[in-house]
């Protein structure tokens, strides 16, 4: 040190407590001392009186020291106030807007109804809440009398592990308590032949076995075209009794109009209870709940159809032949009501395929009774069911372009739902929202981390309690305003004018087509604003450091970053031509799929091309070319030895504008994208709202049943003679 | 002729501000110029200057900022520039009325000046 190090050591000691604005000080006094210094030197005197006259002139050390102390302390004490003020409340009030805007995010996204929140039942009155999360049992213990809680109960209930077993439908031992309870649903709902169904299905399923009979064939021709040779099956029956009682109950069956397992109907009478979907994860949450719902009775109902189905062919072998028509018409009957019915789209496929083995077991039927005719009309019988419902597969369809405008979910969706006319818009936008809302996030967590990792190293710097401490500097009020200004508001607003005037964004496509440049789109605006953040917040440092007398980097230049600079505007020019051609449409692809050509899920048609692949492989480029620069400037910054201090203060004074920048962009950018979500899930209703109620009404399943309800009539008609 | 340190020390903002309206000046310079100026009259110390800038710049009437010095002067040196604020410019013209009347009654009592 110095003899003038010493004299202003000496008279900025009281400044101690706020260092920045010591070693500010110290340097202004410092810079007064060479120039006074300087004078004398001119004035022809050596550089030790030189020296000793500048001091000399300086005045009495103490008194300056105390009248600094004097104009200094007001500001001092506010400056430590605002530095206080900012550790405690910026790094948490940061974590804070991160971890309140993923609560937003998520929605409902409840995958049980006993996981369904509290807040979501607060407005409810006792019984509602009840109703929408208590268990089967409890609900039907509270209102016993009520038929839809009680099969909603009984359904449930032989679902669990407890009664459940694969192949028989109930395990032997919780067999005769099962069908005490399915008698008690019976009594409760007199007229509803799912009880009587459901009884028989377990007698004959504990009464009887049945496998492949390879004597006895039929054939299917399937959607693609392809004919498949397919065994009936044969019965072998091991308790006569129990299995007359089975075919009693099924009898008993078919002359109730009525057929319901209470889980549909208590689900809409839940999802009623639910309040009115905010986003997209509320959404999402109440289709997860939808299917959720049991529907067990479809495997029992139809392990029973084929058990009656090869039963009535036992009885036609034996020659049996009023018997024989009389139970496979009664299976008929059964199938095409579930199938007239159905509510669901499960449901309606099962009886599909229900009514598929009857009319194949029908033609063995009368083939066996020797009823040729009737044989033949059955195989034509079953020839038209399959081409029926294979048309409904073949039929309209959106084609590539239309589903280009679809999104994620309703592109997922739609090839199994022919003929579904969406109104695509509400879905799309919440996705692209949500999508937005998830790279936002990403962005503030990554500033969070890298404030908790500088802020991390800053402790640990301040706790080694060495010499060359780090400083805590404030770069000034204008250069925080610059940083805002360039790093956040201008490549927001440049953005926003791409997306939203030029249009360039294309969000008119959904993200099924457009994920790749989508993601482009994000990596190039997030990289842009989290580097010019960084650099902005680095030269702001450097330079304030610099005028409080620390050693710092000499500033970048060109040359010394050629090849990173050359890199870099090669990349740029990539990702310009491919958004300027995807504007002007001149690389907007005809036909798209999402995500390319290596996780495409569904192959709606074979003219199907990898387009979004590109977006996404510059994407990658980008986000690995600045990651790679990133770690070069931060290595570069631990080698170089002699700027360690200037390295801790960068470090220490980086956190709060990292801090700051996520409690600005979370509140300002998470509150405007959750409100554009909010808006366009609200306009999710009607044919932009998918749920498990309206997807055979809204698509062409709807002529199936139709069929269906055509076909229970003729049913009835010949069972009634 | 030695002034009393309660004239200097009264005299010390208004002379700063009128120092820096014209343009920004470091500290050494403003010292400099009040004592070639005022042929020594008013020789101020370090002690005058600097906490008085400093307190200047808490009240914003000035602001600082580091610069480059002139290469002819001080090569390769930086200093703090004190450049005087729209309040600061304010406050100047108060002072400076402030002191022409407080002049003129003062005067009126010593010299028996009436304007």
């Amino acid at each position: 040190m110095s003899n003038w190090d010493e004299l202003v050591s000496s008279v900025t000691h009281r400044l101690r407590i706020d260092p920045e604005l010591r070693m500010d000080v110290s340097r202004e006094l410092r810079a007064h001392l060479e120039d006074s210094a300087a004078e004398f030197r001119e004035a022809g005197q050596s550089e030790q009186e030189a020296f000793g006259n500048a001091v000399k002139a300086f005045g009495d050390p103490r008194e300056l020291s105390d009248k600094l102390w004097q104009a200094n302390k007001g500001r001092i004490r506010l400056r430590g106030v605002l530095r206080w003020a900012c550790r405690a409340t910026l790094v948490p009030g940061a974590i804070l807007v991160i971890i309140i805007l993923l609560f937003n995010m998520k929605g409902l996204t409840p995958i049980s109804w006993e996981q369904i929140p509290s807040s979501l039942t607060a407005q409810l009155s006792e019984e509602d809440a009840f109703i929408l999360t208590a268990d089967a049992k409890a609900i039907s213990q509270r209102w016993p009398d009520n038929p839809i809680y009680y099969g909603n109960y009984v359904t449930t209930v032989l679902y669990e592990n407890e009664f459940r077993d694969q192949q028989l439908g109930a395990k032997p031992e919780k067999l005769d308590e099962a069908l005490v309870l399915l008698d008690k649903g019976k009594r409760i709902d007199p007229d509803n032949a799912y009880y009587d169904y459901l009884k028989a299905a377990l007698l004959i399923n504990h009464s009887s076995t049945i496998s492949d009979d390879t004597s006895r064939t039929y054939e299917i021709v399937n959607y693609g075209g392809e004919v498949r040779v397919k065994n009936c099956w044969k019965i072998e029956i091991s308790d006569k009794t129990l299995f007359n009682k089975a075919i009693q109950e099924f009898k008993n069956g078919l002359t109730k109009s009525e057929f319901s397992g209470g889980t549909i109907e208590m689900l809409d009478l839940r999802m009623k209870l639910l309040p009115e979907p905010t986003r997209l994860g509320d959404q999402i949450g109440r289709i997860s709940l939808q299917v959720s719902v049991f529907l067990p009775q479809v495997s029992v109902l139809r392990s029973m159809v084929k058990s009656l189905s090869a039963y009535a062919v036992s009885l036609a072998e034996q020659g049996k032949e009023e018997q024989s028509i009389n139970i496979i018409t009664s299976a008929g009957l059964m199938s095409s009501m579930q199938g007239a019915q159905a509510d669901t789209l499960i449901g309606l496929l099962v009886a599909q395929a229900q009514q598929t083995a009857v009319l194949a077991h029908q033609e063995q039927v009368y083939r066996e009774l020797g009823e040729k005719e009737k044989a033949v009309e059955a195989k034509r019988a079953l020839s038209e069911q399959v081409s029926a419902f294979n048309e409904l597969r073949s039929g309209h369809r959106y084609n590539s372009e239309q589903l280009n405008q679809a999104g994620m979910l309703w592109f997922a969706v739609l090839p199994s739902l022919p003929g579904f006319e969406v109104d695509f818009e509400p879905m799309r936008t919440a996705e692209q929202y949500i999508f937005t809302e998830g790279v936002l996030m990403l962005l503030l967590i990554m500033l969070a981390i890298f404030s908790l990792l500088f802020g991390g190293a800053t402790l640990l710097n301040l706790l080694a309690r060495t010499e060359k401490r780090p400083v805590l500097v404030f770069v000034g009020w204008g250069r925080i305003a610059k940083i805002f200004l360039l790093a956040i508001l201008l490549p927001l607003g440049v953005y926003a004018f791409y997306a939203y005037v030029l249009t360039a964004s294309d969000r008119v496509y959904g993200l099924n087509f457009t994920a790749g440049k989508t993601i482009l789109e994000f990596v190039v605006i997030m990289g842009v604003m989290f580097t010019a953040l960084f650099w902005l917040s680095y030269s702001s440092i450097r330079l304030r450091a610099e005028q409080i007398g620390l050693a710092v980097p000499r500033t970048i230049r060109f040359k010394d970053r050629w090849l990173i600079i050359g890199l870099g505007t090669l990349i740029s020019l990539a990702v310009a031509i491919y958004l300027i051609g995807w504007w002007i449409g001149f690389f907007k692809p005809q036909e798209g799929r999402w995500f390319g050509w290596w996780a495409s899920p569904f192959e709606i048609e074979d003219k199907f091309m990898p387009s979004c692949t590109d977006g996404f492989l510059l994407a990658i480029a980008v986000a690995a070319f600045l990651i790679c620069w990133f770690i070069r400037e931060l290595v570069g910054l631990f080698i170089q030895k002699q700027y360690s201090v200037f390295r801790k203060t960068f470090f220490r004074s980086i956190v709060p504008i990292f801090a700051a920048t996520v409690i600005v962009i979370g509140i300002a950018c998470g509150w405007l994208l959750a409100r554009a979500e909010s808006s366009a899930v609200r306009r999710m209703t009607g044919r932009a709202e998918v749920n498990i109620r309206n997807e055979v009404e809204n698509s062409d399943y709807r002529f199936l049943r139709d069929r269906f309800i055509k076909q229970h009539n003729e049913y009835l008609q010949e069972f009634q003679k | 002729m030695d002034f009393s340190q309660d004239l200097i020390r009264g005299s010390v903002v208004p002379v700063i501000l009128a120092m820096l309206k014209d343009r920004p000046m470091y500290g050494y310079e403003i010292l400099k110029l009040v004592n070639s100026r005022t042929n020594g009259q008013l020789e101020w110390k370090e002690g005058t200057l600097y906490p008085t800038l400093h307190r200047l710049q808490a009240q914003r009437y000035i602001t600082a900022k580091w610069a480059d010095a002139p290469s002819d002067e001080a090569p390769g040196r930086k200093r703090k520039y004190y450049s005087i604020t729209r309040k600061g410019l304010a406050e100047f013209t108060r002072r400076t009325e402030e002191w022409s009347e407080f002049s003129l009654a003062v005067n009126a009592i010593l010299f028996g000046c009436t304007s």
